[in-house]
């Protein structure tokens, strides 16, 4: 008795699992079986619509009506079924059958039922069957709009694709940006740096360069290229490659400036802009010659801790204008000394009620801090930065260099 | 960063800002100031005492569209910097490229000679 009772349930499961398969085949699943289903059901729907001006002509054969007849039971057959279908796939059964598709689909089929072919009832049917170009409205309605969702669906993924793919190119460029910048200074007797470059969200231009050069001197520069983004990116690559190349041939600081300036003009669509500070430091004897084209003055530290700014009169900033000349100044430091460079973004860093880092809070940095190793006045100066800027963002890109020199 | 577009008589136009003159700033308004000048090869005069602040964007946006000018025949003089901003002018040197000048009267005069 169990095992039959049991039977029974497990083929009555099996059995509602296999209609509502059949239903979802026929009704949701995309495939050729819901497409044959959907032009079936669309072929009908405008059979049954053609068929209600048919019957309105008059005398019509007896075969004709006959045929007719038939035809209409095949069509409500088939009705029925999608409508049981739609009720037997519908998560909510009662939304379904009260929604509008759902009453449509129902009025349909209805008047059939209940009339049949009852003369009394023909007429209405007939009216009431025009109800079914509803149901083919609805129908191509649905039709459209789940072909407009998988389109849009396909656009938004190619899109995502799209994206996630300029982001990993944007990435791979800012690493290159910042695997162009030397990690260390060079190893010379009496010498020591440090640099540190925060690059802001954005893609920027700032730079900074350790050059030796060919007497054994070493060129320092600080540089920042106006704007930001890839063009901003690229004409930094290309000013530090320019200001590399005739380094060794320019040991005059000015004249290097010049000299970078020039080819800078003569390729520059953009109308992009770069300041440049550039000092030549002779490790032996502590000189420093330096010419600056449109960059914030650099500090210099002595080790009594009087800090004063390297601001002589520059020339102007560098691309824009071919023939700028670059007056070269000249500084002897002492054992002890520190010269700090740094870009804007150091003191144009704006904190939450919008006010700036400015020259005064950096000058106190290395005031106090002057006297420690160049790599621990960096990070002090970019910690005191921070805490100063707190959730502000950043802004700009921060970068900072740091030479101390003591005779040999 | 707000501006206006005015006339300041004999055929120069005068373009007043007012504001930060950071990237946003730029963004807001390098467009319209491009279109307003260039097109006609305007002769304009630019007020920046209402500025507080100018940054490398703004230097580059005024350097564009001074140049652009330049080579259709028209000219672009900055004037009546506040402290803050005379000294990135200064420091860049502009000067050289965009015509600075103290006061109304003699950028107008620039800009029309």
């Amino acid at each position: 008795m169990r095992t039959m009772a049991s039977a029974t349930l497990e083929a009555l499961r099996r059995t509602r699992a296999s209609v509502r398969g059949l239903a979802e085949l026929l009704l949701e699943r995309p495939g050729p079986y819901a497409r044959a289903f959907d032009d079936l059901i669309l072929a009908l729907i405008v059979l049954s619509v053609a068929s209600i001006g048919v019957e309105a002509i008059p005398e019509l054969p007896a075969g004709a009506v006959r045929a007719l007849r038939w035809g209409e039971i095949v069509i409500v057959a088939v009705f029925s079924l999608e409508y049981l279908l739609r009720i037997i796939a519908a998560k909510k059964k009662l939304a379904f059958i009260f929604s509008f598709p759902g009453l449509v689909d129902l009025l349909a089929i209805a008047p059939f039922y209940i009339g049949g072919f009852d003369a009394r009832w023909l007429r209405a049917l007939r009216l009431l069957r025009l109800l079914r170009v509803l149901k083919l409205q609805t129908h191509v309605l649905e039709d459209t709009v789940a072909q407009r969702t998988r389109e849009l669906a396909d656009k938004n993924a190619l899109l995502e694709k799209a994206q996630a793919q300029l982001q990993e190119e944007l990435a791979v460029a800012r690493a290159l940006q910042l695997a162009i910048l030397p990690g260390t200074f060079p190893a010379k007797a009496g010498c020591d740096g440090a640099a540190r470059m925060i690059p802001a969200t954005t893609m920027g231009g700032d730079f900074y360069d350790f050059i030796e050069l060919p007497q054994g001197q070493i060129g320092l520069v600080m540089a920042d290229v106006s704007g930001k983004g890839v063009p901003a990116a690229f004409f930094m690559a290309v000013a530090r490659t320019n200001l590399r190349d005739l380094a060794p041939q320019h040991t005059n600081p000015g004249a290097c400036l010049a000299a970078t300036n020039e080819a800078l003009c003569a390729e520059n669509p953009m109308d992009l802009f770069v300041t440049v500070f550039y000092a030549v430091l002779e490790p032996q004897t502590g000189m420093v010659r330096y010419a600056n084209g449109g960059h914030n003055p650099p500090y210099l530290r002595r080790a009594d801790g009087a800090v004063e700014a390297l601001d002589g009169r520059g020339g102007p900033i560098l691309g824009v204008l071919p023939g700028a000349t670059f007056p070269t100044y000249t500084l002897q430091l002492r054992s002890g000394d520190r010269v700090v460079l740094y870009t804007d973004g150091v003191t144009e860093a704006f904190n939450p009620a919008n006010e700036a880092y400015g020259e005064p809070r950096l000058v106190n940095e290395v005031r106090v801090h002057g006297g420690e190793a160049p790599a621990a006045l960096v990070e002090r100066i970019c910690e005191s930065v921070a805490s100063f800027s707190g959730s502000a963002p950043q802004s700009d890109d921060i970068t900072l260099t740091v030479l101390s020199w003591n005779a040999p | 960063m707000e501006m206006q577009l005015g006339d300041a008589g004999e055929g120069v136009l005068s373009v007043s800002l007012t504001g930060r003159l950071d990237t946003q700033g730029v963004d807001r308004i390098e467009t319209k100031l491009t279109a307003h000048l260039v097109p006609i090869a305007a002769r304009a005069i630019v007020d920046l005492s209402q500025l507080s602040f100018l940054g490398s964007g703004g230097i580059r946006m005024f350097i564009t569209i001074a140049r652009a000018l330049n080579r259709r025949g028209g000219k672009l003089v900055l004037y009546g910097a506040p402290p803050i901003v005379a000294q990135v002018l200064d420091m860049t040197s502009v000067n050289d490229i965009v015509p600075v000048r103290a006061d109304a009267e003699t950028a107008a005069a620039a800009a029309r000679g």
